[in-house]
């Protein structure tokens, strides 16, 4: 059977945080934030979705007084990144393939 | 990107658009604090001075506690100068390798030339080795200046 899209991912926040994460070790909050350019509350829905699905991991710790919450990808999320991405690509090689059938 | 209000699906290519310029962006890499040179100058200076004030003292059991300072204190500032813009990244970033090599090659040649230097200016162990870690730091200081013009064009250019 061929792998299914990660309904979790089919959304730009999710996603966009997600690749984002997977493509360096760890992240502060702000930082994924101004990628995505989102307000808090959103990235914070966000990334609570991605937590509970084992795709990431939230610390928080502070700076001085400054409260900081670092995001990192799980082994999970970049497998389950990698494997949508992979969906993605083929799905996009099959419409163009068949565009070119058409054509 | 609103995570609660209904969002029209996304297509294949605009999520692997987001995708990859997502990837791109916590890869590129991000400038060295301001202080990160001056503070690895100081402590390569203190380290040079306190090695050969320790050689000439007849102190050797204070290199290694020197040594272990050292690599204390600098794994320190490197580990808060990696998180200051807040992306830790993974490895090197693409178009950085070829100028931190340098750097280092810079700072081993600076530490050796200043080291010689002061040698054959007739300076103890004390003046070789302040001259070696003055000469270390203030390479390093000019090699992170470098580094960080490498990295400000790199972002222009993407």
């Amino acid at each position: 059977m061929a792998p299914a899209l990660d309904p979790l991912l089919q959304h730009a926040t999710r996603l966009t945080a997600l690749a984002f994460l997977g493509a360096c070790q760890e992240a502060e909050f702000g930082a994924v934030r101004d990628h995505c350019e989102v307000s808090d509350s959103v990235l914070s829905k966000a990334a609570t979705a991605l937590e509970e699905a084992g795709y990431l991991t939230v610390k928080k710790g502070y700076v001085g007084k400054r409260p900081r919450t670092w995001l990192a990808a799980t082994r999970e999320g970049r497998a389950a990144l990698t494997a949508h991405l992979a969906e993605l690509h083929r799905l996009v090689a099959a419409a163009e393939a068949a565009g070119a059938r058409h054509a | 990107m609103s995570d609660s209000a209904p969002t029209p699906p996304l297509s294949a290519t605009e999520a692997l658009r987001l995708a990859d310029r997502a990837d791109a962006a916590a890869r590129r890499p991000g400038e060295l604090p301001r202080w990160y040179g001056p503070a690895f100058a100081f402590a390569f200076s203190a380290y040079g001075l306190g090695i050969g004030q320790a050689i000439e003292a007849g102190q050797f059991a204070l290199i290694g506690a020197l040594a272990g300072g050292f690599a204390a204190l600098t794994g320190g500032l490197a580990r808060v100068a990696m998180r200051s813009d807040g992306i830790v990244r993974r490895g090197m970033p693409n178009g950085i390798g070829g100028p931190v090599a340098l750097a280092v090659l810079a700072v081993c040649a600076a530490a050796a030339a200043g080291m010689v230097l002061a040698w054959q200016a007739g300076g103890g162990p004390s003046w070789i080795g302040g001259a070696a870690g003055l000469a270390a730091g203030s390479t390093f200081w000019a090699g992170t200046s470098r580094l960080n013009r490498r990295v400000r064009s790199l972002q222009e250019t993407d």
